[in-house]
């Protein structure tokens, strides 16, 4: 049992005495042990928080990491540009993300989004023609993407802790040069037509990011309630 | 004798005004940045930001592309030493009846002639990173600049030894293989690399010969260099090789 003691006594200063050989500080030391032990959790706003924002604001989930809050920053040439805590942008067209900036494998430019079904809304997606773009990388350009959409049963969702009715539609997407496939999920609120959630993956084996769109809800609700 | 005083009083001040005025002239600054509609005038030295707030960007803008460049009098001198040293050496190979290299060298005289040179300033535009990021939002020194936007170039351009030179259509996802036809290339040019300069100004050396081709992706906007082989040159002509390399690279680039 001393032994033991003994043991467990000695495994910790060698543990501490790890973490401080690769710290130059003992102030560097203190905040890797608070990071190793700091779990990040979500996000999680109510909905008075996001109506009184001044800003608006999205839910971003990176693959399976801890959602974190971003806001919009700017609005022009029907792009909305979302800013996160630590200034990475995402820049999304009618919900669909064609730029990213400090990201992993950085999305530089997607052709042709003037033809994307989603501006059409969600009772023309699944009638609209297959979407054929390009989209350059940091690390090579002009791939092409061609996409179409099925809808699927509709589903409860929870935003901002209420649950709303939604339309889930699939979106298939084909990479022509490496001749593989994927597909993303749309979920439009049922009521407003609004989308509210997509999870996309920008190509194959990629990246997954899950946007939650809070403020046009809000507003969408707020204005029924007053009516 | 008191209405000298007070002429003399009146000359002293508008001496010193006067100076004082030169001071402040000289202290403010002086930039001009050229755009394709309008050329924008500072007079103290702008950030980035101020001068892409006044250009006509929208969401077809490809910023990866964009490129600033300033006016120089040195690149111009450059240019000029550079054609004069390929008609020296035109002459010398005129002399020995070498007559492919001499073609070879006429045929790039007559596209570097066609180069529009300015300093390209090493420097990532891109409005939203300038308006999130102070390190992107430098402030631009005095000179003459001129600032290229557009939407996504739909070219890549063979430049330096090769045998056409008209702008070749940005392949899919295309690697540098794809943009070589055979005998492509001029006498004394390199058979085993190739340099790709992107439109960020970055240069990277491709294989291409059989035992070192490369898979490299050149992005839409690219110079694809085919620069003299090693040795090719007489010895006192070496030197153009690389100043074939240094002056593509502040090459104005125009779809």
């Amino acid at each position: 049992m001393v032994f033991m003691f003994f043991f467990r006594c000695l495994a910790s200063l060698y543990l501490l005495f790890w973490l401080a050989a690769c710290s130059g500080t003992p102030g560097i030391l203190y905040s890797d042990i608070k990071t190793a032990f700091n779990v990040p959790k979500d996000v999680e706003l109510s909905f008075e928080q996001v109506k009184d924002s001044p800003y608006d604001i999205l839910y971003l989930r990176i693959n399976d990491q801890a959602r974190i809050s971003m806001v919009l920053a700017f609005l022009e040439h029907g792009q909305h540009k979302w800013v996160s805590a630590d200034s990475a942008l995402l820049i999304v067209e009618q919900g669909r993300v064609v730029r990213t900036q400090d990201f992993p494998a950085e999305l530089l430019y997607t052709t042709n989004t003037a033809q994307d079904p989603l501006r059409l809304g969600p009772d023309q997606l699944v009638s609209a023609a297959p979407w054929l773009r390009l989209t350059d990388w940091r690390s090579g350009s002009g791939y092409a993407v061609q996409s179409y959409f099925t809808e699927q049963e509709p589903e409860l969702l929870e935003v901002l802790q209420r649950q709303r009715q939604v339309r889930v539609f699939t979106e298939h997407v084909a990479f022509d040069k490496q001749n593989t496939s994927f597909t993303n999920t749309f979920w439009f609120d049922a009521a407003s037509g609004l989308l509210l959630k997509s999870r996309q993956q920008l190509f194959p084996g990629g990246t997954i990011l899950e946007l939650t769109h809070l403020s046009p809800l809000v507003r969408y609700i707020t204005t029924e309630e007053t009516l | 004798m008191a209405r000298m005083l007070t002429q003399g009083m009146q000359l002293f001040c508008l001496f010193i005004l006067l100076i004082c005025g030169a001071v402040q002239a000289q202290s403010n600054s002086k930039v001009e940045v050229r755009l394709p509609q309008k050329t924008l005038h500072f007079e103290t030295n702008p950030r980035l930001l101020d001068v892409l707030r006044y250009t006509e960007h929208d969401h077809t803008t490809y910023w990866p592309a964009a490129t600033l460049y300033r006016d120089s009098s040195d690149l111009q001198q450059r240019h000029q030493q550079f054609l004069a040293d390929l008609a020296e050496l035109r002459a010398y190979y005129l002399a020995r009846e070498q007559q492919s290299k001499a073609n070879a060298i006429h045929l790039l005289l007559l596209q570097v002639r066609q180069w529009q040179l300015a300093e390209r300033i090493e420097l990532v535009i891109d409005i939203d990173r300038a308006r999130t990021k102070i390190q992107y939002n430098p402030m631009l020194d005095d000179g003459i600049y001129q600032l290229q936007l557009s939407s996504r170039p739909r070219f890549v351009f063979p430049v330096g030894l090769y045998r056409e030179t008209a702008p070749l259509l940005h392949r899919r996802a295309g690697t540098v293989q794809d943009y070589l036809v055979s005998s492509y290339r001029l006498a004394l040019a390199d058979r085993s690399r190739l340099l790709v300069i992107q439109p960020d100004g970055s240069m990277h050396t491709v294989g291409v010969a059989y035992w070192n081709r490369e898979a490299f992706e050149p992005k839409p906007g690219a110079q694809l260099l085919v620069p003299f082989a090693e040795r090719a040159l007489p010895r006192r002509f070496r030197h153009l090789n690389q100043t074939l390399v240094e002056l593509a690279v502040h090459r104005v680039v125009i779809e």
